[in-house]
């Protein structure tokens, strides 16, 4: 392989890592998204939320003199676990109270949970990077120049078990059913006796817990994590939403992937300060060219 | 499965499990951030509030709707006077600020002239998200575009404050023109997060654009506005100045609220398709509404820059659109005396709540989810809006 | 008399759902023309590809001669064709007479200069808008509700407001959708007169209704509609006598029988 087709190659791989950290963050807007049609800006804090719990968990119980992968393993469960009642309860205490007020009022309180929970991470974690507490090792697979890192293989993979795993749920399962069906059309929903509120919040347990994964997977790639990267990373994937059409799951997925690439890309070919705007840049072509996102498809809305 | 599930929901609903249940879940949630004892503290604290919401306290007493109904109650101690003292009373009060200027010590006059930008901002926010119902997340990036220009206009090319300002207004307006045109077509969600990247974005270009905007050390070195050749030496000069922007902002904005064109961003933001039905250009409305408002952002840039001499990126991050958006819900969406109202209390609270200065975000944050949960219509509202959440709530 | 609507071989495709095909009507200045036919049948939708809100998936729609396909709903509407909607849509927190002075938006001028400033003409210009709409309310007989929130109306002030603000804008030609669903036979009389006057006040009137004493009433001529296709077109007696249309609504045995 030539230098430049490795070089490539590598940042494909590179890319389809985090790419699948942002699709599965992206989940989790789509789904709230095609179930009440609110754009959760909260979202990203609650990845963020994950990956410190996740990290705090992984070193409470190395302290305890828990071996390394079992810590791991359940550092990730906890953190799935108590990041999704986070979300849960955001929605029971700042989205459900404000069904049927304008359209305006839910996006303005999902901005300041947004917000609160910032600030709440700052005030109780503080504003320096949080490590993790182990360095995974660095050695990985390699096929020529192409390097995957351990890490990456696990991303990947966790990442695609849980994608199956949710698209099995949403269309084999009773709730699945009931999710697909209040996506379709709310009112009559509840009209044939679909729990609405249980089905929101499952939504968001489920929601918050895969950006909890997320989270947890990011903060061991990158070694660290901040109180501010909810915010980015909450931004990059509402991206991958829209790109792949949002309020459709595996239009989620391919926008993750999509937009860890190209970004990926960018970064190696143009420079890394833009990285950020490449995202945006994207985002407006893509409300431009096509706004029902690539797997979307749009019928005029009912009048 | 089926009995387990009946049983949970009897206890979910009795609140001798409800109450404590709820503190348990808080504090194991706190727990691995807070720490247990913080995390004990917070399981108290939500089980005090769920005891305070079974107690069923009077109206008056909720924090929020309490806040509320007691400036209703101020408005409506006044006797409704007849037209030519409404029309006087915001006069006189001007100029009572004005007298009361001379009597001020530099610095309050300084925090003062602050709260004016501030107010600025606010009202031209309010354009866009109050009265044509926009949400946009990434304001203080026109604030920086009026900024920006004055502050190179200025030391590149030794314009003056005057020339400046219209030019920063409209070139707000031109960035804010030719961001809506490809977003406004869509439904108003994406406007938020479109907007929010775009802020984002402006940050990002002035940190790295160095040859031009200098990094993040920022521009230095800007000349002070000047008046029939004075310039301005004191913080009264700047205060008097600021007074002056507001006072004609809200005047014209009110009668913009009240015309043809804010009827028709009413109506638009009551049902967009029963709007563009009727015969209004709903998208050409909807620039208008966006361009208006990044024309005051723009503005009150300039005027930040003439009154800081130094501007630098780190002024027009995400935290200050949110403050400013802060300042329009909690005076009113829609409201123009609210605007003001909220600029005004946001900018003097910090200096009333001298240390707790941290938790002061964190308040904001709460603060927007809980005036949306109990008093969407905010402190001063506007007719229309009041009507609309009424309705909301009761539906 | 000279055609103000005439519809080509309208279609409308949502997906695989095929809600209109080869649709055509024609209607003449002067006319009240009925559309009808059961539910789904797809009448809102031949309004929605009319006044913009879908473009059509296949013919034309020709308004006074020019093509509107394509054209956004507002300047359809600017064009002189208006339409109220099936489920009522008020600007239900402003008041009844600011929902009429919304309907004069496109008909007046001041631009935000003026507004701002509030120029002699603006003043001018809104008190007329003021007057006018006052007198929308009177001939839709709503005189004293001017002041009243518009959602806090009774139902059949609803339907009525929502003519007065579609009149608002100056139509030539006026679709009203439903207008006496949901409405009491007393009110439904004064409805009936209402369109009769909106007709002698030189206004074009397409109307969709299921209430067949108020479409055999007033109509010149009907059009039936089912799964999306014409059926019967002509005057109200002939469609009562035609055996398609009865077989339409009733069923096979019914027409039968
Ligand atoms: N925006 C849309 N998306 C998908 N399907 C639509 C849309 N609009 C209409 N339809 C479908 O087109 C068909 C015709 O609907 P339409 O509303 O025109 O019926 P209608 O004749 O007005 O019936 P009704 O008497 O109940 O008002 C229906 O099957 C409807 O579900
Ligand atoms: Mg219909």
């Amino acid at each position: 392989m030539s230098v430049g087709g490795a070089q490539f190659a590598q940042q494909v791989v590179n890319g389809l890592a985090v790419g699948s950290v942002y699709a599965l963050i992206a989940l989790g807007y789509t789904m709230v998204y095609g179930i009440i049609e609110l754009i959760n800006f909260a979202h990203g804090e609650i990845y963020m939320i994950g990956a410190y719990i996740g990290t705090l968990a992984v070193a409470g119980l190395l302290a305890l003199g828990v071996p390394l992968l079992p810590a791991l393993g359940a550092a990730l469960l906890a953190a799935a676990a108590l990041t999704s009642l986070y979300g849960a309860a955001t929605e029971r205490l700042a989205y459900r109270p404000l069904r049927g007020s304008s359209r305006l009022a839910p996006l303005i309180s999902a901005l300041g949970m947004s917000i609160f929970f910032q600030q709440f991470v700052l005030l109780s974690q503080g504003a320096k990077d949080k490590i993790f507490p182990v360095e995974i090792s660095s050695g990985g697979f390699s096929a020529g120049a192409v390097k995957v890192s351990y890490i990456q293989t696990a991303i990947l993979a966790v990442a695609a078990c849980l994608m199956v795993a949710l698209d099995q749920f949403v269309r084999r399962t009773r709730m699945g059913r009931a999710m697909r069906c209040m996506a379709q059309d709310p009112v009559m929903a509840s009209l044939v006796g679909v729990p609405v509120h249980g089905v929101v919040s499952l939504t968001f347990l489920i929601g918050s817990a895969m950006a909890a994964v997320a989270g947890f997977l990011i903060a061991l790639y990158y070694g660290k994590v901040n109180y501010l990267v909810g915010y980015i990373a909450g931004l990059k994937a509402f991206v991958a939403a829209v790109l792949g059409g949002i309020g459709n799951i595996p239009g989620a997925m391919l926008g993750g992937l999509l937009l860890g690439v190209v970004e990926s890309l960018a970064a190696g070919y143009i420079g890394g300060e833009y990285k950020d705007v490449v995202a945006f840049a994207i985002l407006v072509v893509v409300l431009i060219v096509r706004p029902a996102g690539l797997l979307g498809a749009r019928l005029p809305e009912k009048v | 499965m089926g009995a387990l599930r009946r049983r949970f929901r009897s206890w979910a609903g009795d609140p001798r499990f409800a109450v404590p249940g709820a503190g348990l879940l808080f504090g194991l949630m706190a727990l691995p951030l807070m720490g247990p004892r913080r995390a004990a503290a917070v399981a108290a604290g939500v089980v005090a509030l769920r005891l305070i919401a079974l107690a069923r306290l009077p109206e008056r007493w909720h924090p929020v709707r309490g806040a509320g109904r007691a400036v209703e109650r101020m408005r409506g101690v006044l006797p409704e006077p007849p037209p030519w003292v409404r029309a006087a009373v915001p006069w006189l009060f001007v100029g009572a600020l004005a007298a009361l200027s001379f009597a001020l010590d530099p610095y309050t006059l300084d925090v003062a002239t602050t709260a004016g930008i501030y107010a600025l901002l606010a009202l031209g926010l309010n354009v866009v998200v109050g009265m044509a119902g926009l949400l946009v997340l990434g304001f203080a990036a026109f604030y920086a575009v009026g900024a920006y220009t004055y502050a190179l206009l200025n030391t590149q090319f030794h314009l003056g404050f005057w020339v400046c300002l219209p030019v920063g207004g409209a070139l707000a307006a031109l960035f804010g023109l030719l961001l809506g045109l490809p977003t406004l077509r869509l439904r108003g969600d994406y406007l938020a997060i479109v907007t929010l990247g775009f802020g984002e974005i402006t940050r990002i270009t002035l940190n790295n654009w160095d040859t031009v905007t200098n990094g993040p050390n920022g521009i230095l070195g800007i000349a002070p506005p000047s008046l029939f050749g004075h310039p301005f030496v004191h913080p009264r000069h700047y205060f008097l100045l600021a007074l002056a922007f507001v006072a004609a902002s809200a005047f014209l904005l009110r009668r913009l609220d009240r015309s043809r064109i804010g009827r028709a961003w009413v109506a638009m933001r009551e049902d967009e398709t029963a709007a563009e039905a009727m015969g209004l250009p709903t998208l050409r409305l909807k620039l208008l509404a966006f361009a208006m408002a990044a024309f005051w952002g723009g503005v009150a840039g300039v005027f930040f820059a003439g009154k800081q001499l130094f501007v630098s990126p780190e002024s027009f991050n995400f935290l200050e659109s949110v403050m400013v958006l802060c300042m329009v819900v909690l005076g009113g969406m829609g409201s123009v005396p609210g605007a003001v109202l909220g600029a005004l209390l946001l900018s003097f609270l910090p200096e009333v709540l001298r240390g707790v200065d941290q938790y002061r975000l964190l308040a904001f944050g709460a603060a927007m989810v809980l005036m949306m949960r109990y008093r969407p219509s905010g402190l001063w509202p506007e007719i229309h809006r009041y009507h609309e959440v009424e309705e909301g709530r009761r539906g | 008399m000279a055609e103000v609507l005439a519809l080509r071989g309208l279609s409308m495709r949502f997906l695989g759902l095929r809600a209109l095909e080869g649709f055509d009507l024609a209607v003449r200045e002067g006319e009240i023309v009925s559309l009808i036919g059961p539910n789904g049948a797809g009448k809102t939708t031949i309004f929605n590809c009319v006044t913009g809100h879908y473009l059509p998936t296949g013919g034309e729609v020709l308004f006074a001669g020019r093509r509107l396909n394509g054209l956004p709903p507002h300047a359809v509407t600017a064009l002189g064709l208006v339409r109220t909607f099936q489920n009522i849509r008020l600007f239900s927190a402003m008041s009844a007479i600011e929902n009429v002075m919304v309907g004069r938006h496109c008909r007046t001028r001041t631009g935000v200069l003026g507004c701002l400033l509030k120029l002699p003409g603006c003043s001018g210009e809104e008190r007329a808008i003021r007057g006018k709409s006052r007198e929308l309310l009177a001939f839709v007989g709503l005189s004293g509700r001017e002041r009243h929130r518009a959602g806090d109306l009774p139902y059949g002030d609803q339907r009525r407001l929502e003519i007065a603000r579609a009149l608002a804008t100056e139509p030539r030609m006026l679709c009203l959708d439903e207008p006496a669903a949901g409405m009491n036979p007393s009110e439904t009389g004064a409805l009936m007169e209402l369109i009769a006057r909106v007709r002698e006040s030189g206004v074009t009137v397409l109307l969709i209704e299921h209430h067949m004493r108020l479409v055999m009433g007033i109509s010149d001529r009907v059009a039936v509609l089912d799964h999306g296709v014409k059926i019967a077109e002509g005057r109200p007696a002939e469609i009562q006598a035609d055996p398609r249309v009865v077989e339409a609504y009733l069923g096979k045995e019914a027409s039968g029988a």
